[in-house]
């Protein structure tokens, strides 16, 4: 499965959570989202397994709860569905950082749904700064600790600091990138090329469709209660 | 000011320091003797009559300047004088890339080009090594096999085969620096722009990159941007220096190098007296890595100037992270006048650490607060909360004296009401030392003080340091630049890759300046013995 396609399903899978105030589309959206994790990447397994142990104490202490607050617009009720959509969307999203390789994504993307390249390498420069800046960040705390006799580095210092490095690394980026041709007119051709083909469709649209149906399944059973809060 | 290169032919009889497997696979390091010389023909770049302006400023100006193609090209000139800004004229990226400059005046020739900036991680964008050097190809238009074919061939060339899938921030500087110089080069530019690519390097590495670029041949015109210029000398056919006053100006090559300048300024013994620090069997690592450092033991007189040298990846850094409470070692202890010392991060520190890039030290908007909270910081005044977000508590006249002494030591009082940021390299540097002086704490760790600064900034920050020595601090100095340590240091403790802890056979303690004429005190620590893996 390509990385596009586990986006879009993923895509697919957050936006019935989002819109639902239940009990049952969330979890059923999590199981789906596992499911498409699992046919991504069948290495993830034991990490599905460990959070699916999670899920059923979770699921017993939302029974738990379910059954001790019966009444319909009960605040704590309303709370604990906020809650369970929460842990679905959470679980959803780490669902999709295990099965994600963002340099994957961004050359399909780059590639196939046609992203721009000055915004793909641009956020490539991004994911490459993003350690270093994390680093400067401890760096920048360990000396401001010795200079502040062991008080917490000050946030907004730090902040200030990594935001002037981070520009300028930004900009140093942009004109490496400029300088080797990235804005030059003519066809770019792929070191990693990747096309787009039928089994990509059809992997796309099983999805879709598998998402769709579970929507329409708990709508007819009543089990989907719009609501955003 | 029309001049072409005058200088001789030269580097095809030098001996290589390139890698075996990189020099045997090097097209162009077999190339003729005869092909290591300027190009006759039409000029890669001519301009006539040119000014480049920034924010209305002229900062490059002259009525004629010329590149010859395959000519070697050395620009030096003081720090903030435009040599940068004249490179990213010359690659064409300005203004869109540039805002604010511009090149005005008529030019001829707009050639292909590469651009190898200091910091090589700020230049690398791709998610793996193999994709970076693909990426100019990519931008060309070059067909999939041939791409394949040029990534291998500059792998080869440049020692990266082990690399090719990792991520470019993972890699050391020295690697980083190889792979920006390859992928500038993947294309087969017609113009290399280097903007002082050796800053990042250690010395072996500085001069593993000036061999490749020599090994590059002439297929491309070069201008390299570099505060050292000897470390070029062997390797340009002309250098220009850029005039305070924005003129290029050519001048000889140097023939002596700073790295290499004489120790005979070594400074003299401070008085021996007992170890303020000593540090004993220090063993170091990282997670489950093996120990970067091994029974690494040191002692720090009063007044004494140590300097930590080695490659980079040695473990200099090591010693200071430990000593700041950053890492715990795995074993060892150390001592500050005489009573056992455990680093903890979160209390009070006898140290004060100037880190390697400036700007990781600043807290406030002004130089003033700067030094004036450098003393509030030092007198026990936690200064946890008296950056930008709150006040020190404690009132700004009662530290501004020792703060204001040190600034004017430093030469720093015309700049009090500039925010730190927008202070030069050097003045950055000067301004950590007064904040670091006016602390009064007796023990300065130092991090490559001597980090990308240009000669004249170098030698006041050697002026500074003699101060500091002639305050009697004692500073303890991390640096990958032996001779700068030689003539800052009472004492240079070597600390290397390939050493082992079998003693100081290995990984000798010296007087500085121990290679001139001028012997040094062997140890200010007699108790100990400097010994380091």
């Amino acid at each position: 499965m390509k990385s596009l396609t586990f986006f879009a399903l993923n895509v697919s899978f957050v936006l019935p959570v989002l819109a639902s105030l239940d009990l049952v589309t969330p979890p059923a959206y999590l199981a789906l989202a596992a499911v498409a994790l699992l046919v991504r990447r069948p290495e993830r397994a034991p990490h599905l397994a460990a959070a699916l142990a999670a899920a059923l104490i979770l699921a017993f202490w939302v029974w738990l709860s379910n059954r001790l607050w019966t009444v319909g617009d009960d605040p704590a009720r309303r709370a604990l569905l906020l809650a369970v959509r929460s842990w679905a969307l959470t679980g959803i999203s780490a669902s999709f950082a295990l099965g994600m390789r963002p340099a994957e994504l961004l050359n399909e993307a780059m590639q196939i749904a046609r992203l721009s390249p000055r915004v793909g390498f641009a956020l490539y420069a991004a994911l490459n700064t993003l350690p270093r800046l994390a680093e400067e960040g401890r760096q920048i705390d360990a000396v401001h600790r010795v200079r502040l006799g062991g008080g917490r580095s000050p946030v907004l210092a730090r902040a200030v600091t990594l935001l002037a490095r981070a520009v300028r690394s930004g900009e140093r980026a942009a004109q490496s990138l400029a300088a080797r041709g990235l804005e030059s007119p003519g066809p770019r051709t792929w070191y990693r090329p990747v096309a787009w083909g039928r089994r990509d469709a059809a992997q796309l649209l099983a999805g879709l469709a598998a998402s769709g149906a579970l929507f329409a399944l708990l709508v007819a059973l009543g089990a989907f209660r719009f609501g955003f809060y | 000011m029309r001049e072409g290169p005058d200088g001789p032919a030269r580097g095809a009889a030098e001996p290589t320091r390139m890698p075996p497997a990189a020099a045997t696979a090097t097209p162009e390091a077999t190339s003729a003797p005869a092909a290591d010389a300027p190009q006759l023909g039409a000029p890669a770049i001519l301009l006539k009559d040119f000014e480049l302006v920034r924010d209305g400023r002229a900062l490059v100006w002259g009525e004629s300047w010329e590149l010859k193609p395959g000519e070697r090209v050395l620009l030096t000139g003081p720090s903030g004088s435009g040599k940068s800004s004249f490179l990213l004229a010359l690659a064409g990226l300005a203004p869109e890339h540039a805002p604010g400059l511009t090149l005005r005046g008529a030019r001829e020739g707009r050639p292909s080009t590469g651009v190898v900036f200091q910091n090589p991680y700020a230049q690398l964008a791709c998610p793996s090594v193999d994709d970076e050097l693909a990426f100019a190809l990519e931008n060309a238009g070059w067909e999939l096999n041939a791409m394949r074919a040029r990534v291998a061939e500059l792998k080869a060339q440049f020692g990266l085969d082990a690399l090719g899938d990792r991520a470019p921030w993972t890699l050391s500087g020295g690697e980083a620096q190889r792979v920006a110089l390859a992928s500038a080069l993947a294309a087969r530019p017609k113009l290399m722009l280097l903007d002082e690519p050796l800053g990042y390097l250690d010395g072996e590495a500085a001069a593993g990159l000036v061999d490749l670029a020599t090994k590059a041949g002439r297929e491309a015109a070069w201008v390299v941007v570099d505060h050292d210029p000897a470390a070029w000398a062997e390797w340009a056919d002309t250098r220009y220096r850029l005039a305070p006053d924005g003129s290029l100006n050519k001048e000889p090559l140097p023939r002596a190098t700073r790295r290499d300048a004489p120790t005979s300024a070594a400074p003299a013994s401070p008085t021996p007296g007992a170890p303020i620090l000593e540090i004993r069997g220090l063993r170091a690592g990282y997670g489950r890595g093996p120990d970067v450092l091994a029974d690494f033991s040191l002692g720090l007189g009063p007044g004494e100037t140590v300097a930590v040298v080695g490659p980079s990846g040695s473990g200099k850094s090591t010693v200071f992270r430990c000593l700041t409470g950053q890492l715990k070692p795995r074993s060892g202890s150390f001592f500050v006048d005489g009573a056992p010392y455990t680093p903890n991060k979160r209390r009070p520190s006898p140290f004060a650490w100037v880190p390697q890039v400036p700007e990781h030290y600043f807290v406030y908007d002004s130089a003033r607060a700067e030094w004036e909270n450098g003393a509030a910081s030092g007198s026990g005044a936690s200064g946890a909360g008296s950056s930008r977000e709150a006040g020190s508590g404690v009132p700004a006249a009662d530290h501004a004296a020792p703060g204001l002494l040190a600034a004017r030591a430093f030469g720093l009082e015309a700049l009090a009401e500039r925010h730190p940021f927008t202070l030069s390299e050097g003045e950055k540097r000067r301004l950590n030392l007064a904040s670091a002086l006016a602390m009064k704490r007796r023990i300065l760790l130092l991090d490559e003080p001597q980090f990308g600064l240009d000669a004249a900034s170098q030698d006041a920050l050697e002026e500074a340091l003699a101060r500091l020595r002639a305050e009697g601090v004692s500073m303890l100095i991390i640096s990958h630049d032996p001779a700068f340590c030689a003539r800052v240091a009472h004492r240079v403790v070597r600390i290397g890759a390939g050493a082992t802890a079998d003693g100081p056979g290995d990984c000798p303690s010296e007087p500085a300046g121990a290679a001139g004429a001028e012997p040094g005190r062997a140890s200010a620590a007699p108790a100990t013995q400097d010994t380091a893996l």
